[in-house]
């Protein structure tokens, strides 16, 4: 043996020290039982996937109805009358109406600008000789505007709104009345100032919404229709606006309000995201977001367990090389590092194969989509409603993100439970046990 | 007198786990000089391992004191137990517990890693030190894959690259042939004769005791015989 040569080192605190070293030793120490690993780590990933997926299909469907509903009914944000809402009464305007669109409309966030006028009315068919009449809501829009973003599809046989002395009806209602596309229609009232409201319009095309009340009462007249015969001077029941995203109406409608209060009359005009126009929808979100919620959190739950009993296991097996960790000089708090490391490799680990997995699959099922045809009576209502024929998801990008977060936390949280054993270890006793 | 490496006075070890008490170490009262190779024997159950445990700080006594390098380690906590045995002693196992997912070279590493010692100094320092046990040809091989002669070899390294005042050697030739203990001794002969290392050992070999200078018999948790009890080795 060649001549020996020792020398004492400079130490720093040992928690202070091998980090990298413990890096590495957490890696090599998953594959020293490569099934443990695999299966903790497909359990995360599982997790992701199934979570991921779901948020996706969410995403793809309830978004899309919200966006095709919101866009074809509310906007993404309105302009109404302070008081509208609550009480929507004829007077209830929003005055000064030129400039409050103009606004609208030279503001970058825009996409579209509908005004709408919204009363009611008796309407009956000209040729009707018995004279039966319906009550309507008779909605004043913008042909130029309302239909070149969505709004309803007519029927065949019949054709949208495109000038002034047309009208676009209801399904139900026509047949009620017993209109047909062609037929006069005639339209009476009460005015804004309590006058008579009266108008004749000639029926160029039916809808069906899909939703039967609207179906059962709408007649569209133009704008210019609605204000002659209502007695409306530059103003509207309604300004529907639309912006980039239905997802984000709250801060859209924070962004237009300022354009509008300069432009109407102080405090006359407020502005409301969809959400607040129709609750309802609004809590179609919240109910997906609770299913996810929930789905996650007992995956979660479920994951925490699998990941707690593979690292007691881990822990026990490794007692007598924990106690000659410490016998060595390494102190407690660097083992339990080490052993957070290892859940830190093998969380990373699933939440890759889950991405991976999930992103794959909602891109298959994405370029495929799930024919709605397999399902006729979600069929006939997405028909009706102008929705696509099939189902696709739509990566769910900030779910997926959180849910690997929350799954990383979830595994750190349990590769930490058996800390406890690891912090009060004997090393004489662990060491015995090996011998 | 020599320098004094290990005192130890008056120490005593119960363990009370059972319903009958084992006194493990009854006062015991024992030094270890600088330069010394304490051999302590005895029977299974004569508090050998017990003592040498508390002498690295694993254990503790019930009564007694012990200091290592001059340092009390009765008011020292687990923290600084630890940080004790890293910077002041070297321990070498029965069974070798090198870490099993590190390489030969990274194992001698690794203590000099929780000490701080810079990646080029530390790597240089372990591949000359198995370079010196003849071990150079094996350093990128884990324990897995070394014969157990060569795996205590590595845990010799890893326990004196760092110059530690104090070696601990439990049962070190215990799972090992007589050829392969006969190298592992002539190594530790080396390391404390031309390096000055203390070493103290517990065993049943007698192979062993023979290699060490200084031979200690314990018998009921009580020292029997101390051949150095009244010459304390040279300095080295």
């Amino acid at each position: 043996m060649s001549e020996l040569t020792l020398s004492p080192t400079v130490s720093r605190p040992a928690r202070q020290a091998a980090g990298g070293a413990l890096v590495t030793m957490a890696w090599r120490n998953l594959w020293r039982v490569p099934r443990r690993t695999w299966l903790t780590a497909g359990g995360v990933a599982f997790a992701v996937l199934l979570v991921v997926f779901m948020r996706s299909m969410h995403g793809g469907i309830f978004d899309a109805t919200i966006k095709l509903v919101t866009e074809q009914m509310s906007g993404h944000a309105q302009v109404q009358h302070a008081e509208y809402l609550d009480d929507p009464r004829m007077r209830h305007t929003v005055e000064e109406l030129s400039a409050v669109t103009g606004a609208l409309a030279a503001h970058p966030d825009v996409r579209a600008v509908a005004p709408r006028g919204i009363g009611f009315a008796l309407v009956s068919t000209e040729s009707d000789a018995s004279g039966t009449s319906f009550g309507a809501q008779v909605m004043g829009v913008d042909p130029a505007v309302e239909f070149a973003t969505v709004s309803q599809r007519p029927l065949p046989g019949g054709r949208t709104l495109e000038r002034t002395g047309e009208g676009f009806m209801g399904s139900i209602l026509a047949r009620n009345l017993g209109a047909e596309v062609g037929d006069g229609v005639v339209v009476l009232g009460t005015g804004k100032e309590g006058g008579v409201a009266a108008a004749a319009v000639t029926l160029v095309g039916l809808f069906e919404s899909g939703v039967p009340d609207l179906d059962r009462s709408v007649l569209m007249v133009h704008f210019d229709d609605f204000s002659e015969a209502f007695g409306l001077e530059d103003e509207a029941h309604v300004v529907a606006a639309l912006g980039q995203d239905a997802g984000d109406a709250r801060g859209f409608a924070t962004s237009i309000a300022p354009s509008v209060e300069e432009a109407a009359t102080a405090g006359a005009a407020h502005v409301l995201p969809w959400q607040e126009i129709q609750p309802e929808l609004a809590q179609l979100l919240v109910i997906k977001d609770a299913i996810g919620f929930t789905l996650a959190s007992i995956l979660t739950v479920l994951v925490t367990f699998v990941v707690v009993s593979a690292f007691v296991m881990t822990v026990f097996d490794r007692t007598a090389e924990f106690g000659m960790l410490k016998a060595i000089g390494m102190p407690p708090s660097a083992i339990f590092r080490m052993v957070q490391f290892e859940g830190l490799w093998v969380s990373l680990i699933g939440v890759a194969l889950g991405l991976a997995a999930a992103l794959a699959v909602v891109s298959a099922v994405a370029a495929a989509g799930i024919p709605v045809s397999e399902f006729p009576d979600l069929a006939r209502m997405y028909q009706r409603l102008n929705l696509p024929d099939r189902l696709v998801p739509a990566f769910a990008t900030r779910d997926a993100l959180l849910i690997a977060a929350v799954m990383i936390a979830a595994v750190q949280f349990a590769a930490a439970v058996p800390a406890p054993r690891i912090w009060h270890l004997n090393a004489v006793d662990a060491l015995r046990d090996e011998e | 007198m020599s320098e004094e490496v290990v005192q130890c006075q008056g120490v005593t070890r119960v363990y009370a786990d059972d319903a009958v008490p084992v006194h493990a170490l009854r006062g015991v009262d024992f030094a270890v000089h600088k330069g010394d190779w304490v051999s302590l024997a005895g029977p299974s159950g004569s508090g050998k391992s017990t003592l040498l445990h508390i002498i690295g700080g694993l254990d503790r006594p019930n009564d007694g004191s012990v200091s290592v390098d001059g340092e009390d380690l009765g008011p020292l906590s687990e923290a600084q137990l630890s940080d004790l045995r890293l910077r002041k002693i070297g321990f070498v196992f029965q069974a070798y517990n090198l870490i099993p997912v590190l390489t030969a070279v990274e194992n001698v590493e690794f203590i000099m890693q929780l000490q701080g010692v810079g990646a080029s100094e530390r790597r240089d320092r372990a591949l000359e030190i198995l370079d010196r046990l003849g071990l150079d040809d094996i350093g990128d091989r884990r324990p897995g894959e070394l014969s157990g002669g060569q795996q205590q070899r590595v845990a010799v390294a890893r326990a004196v690259v760092t110059d530690p005042v104090l070696l601990l050697a439990d049962e070190p030739s215990a799972n090992l042939d007589t050829a392969t203990t006969k190298e592992l001794l002539e190594l530790l002969r080396n390391i404390n004769e031309n390096h000055g290392v203390t070493i103290v050992t517990a065993t049943h070999d007698p192979m062993v005791m023979g290699y060490a200078k200084r031979p200690v018999n314990l018998r009921d948790g009580a020292i029997e015989s101390d051949a150095g009890a009244t010459a304390p080795s040279p300095d080295a």
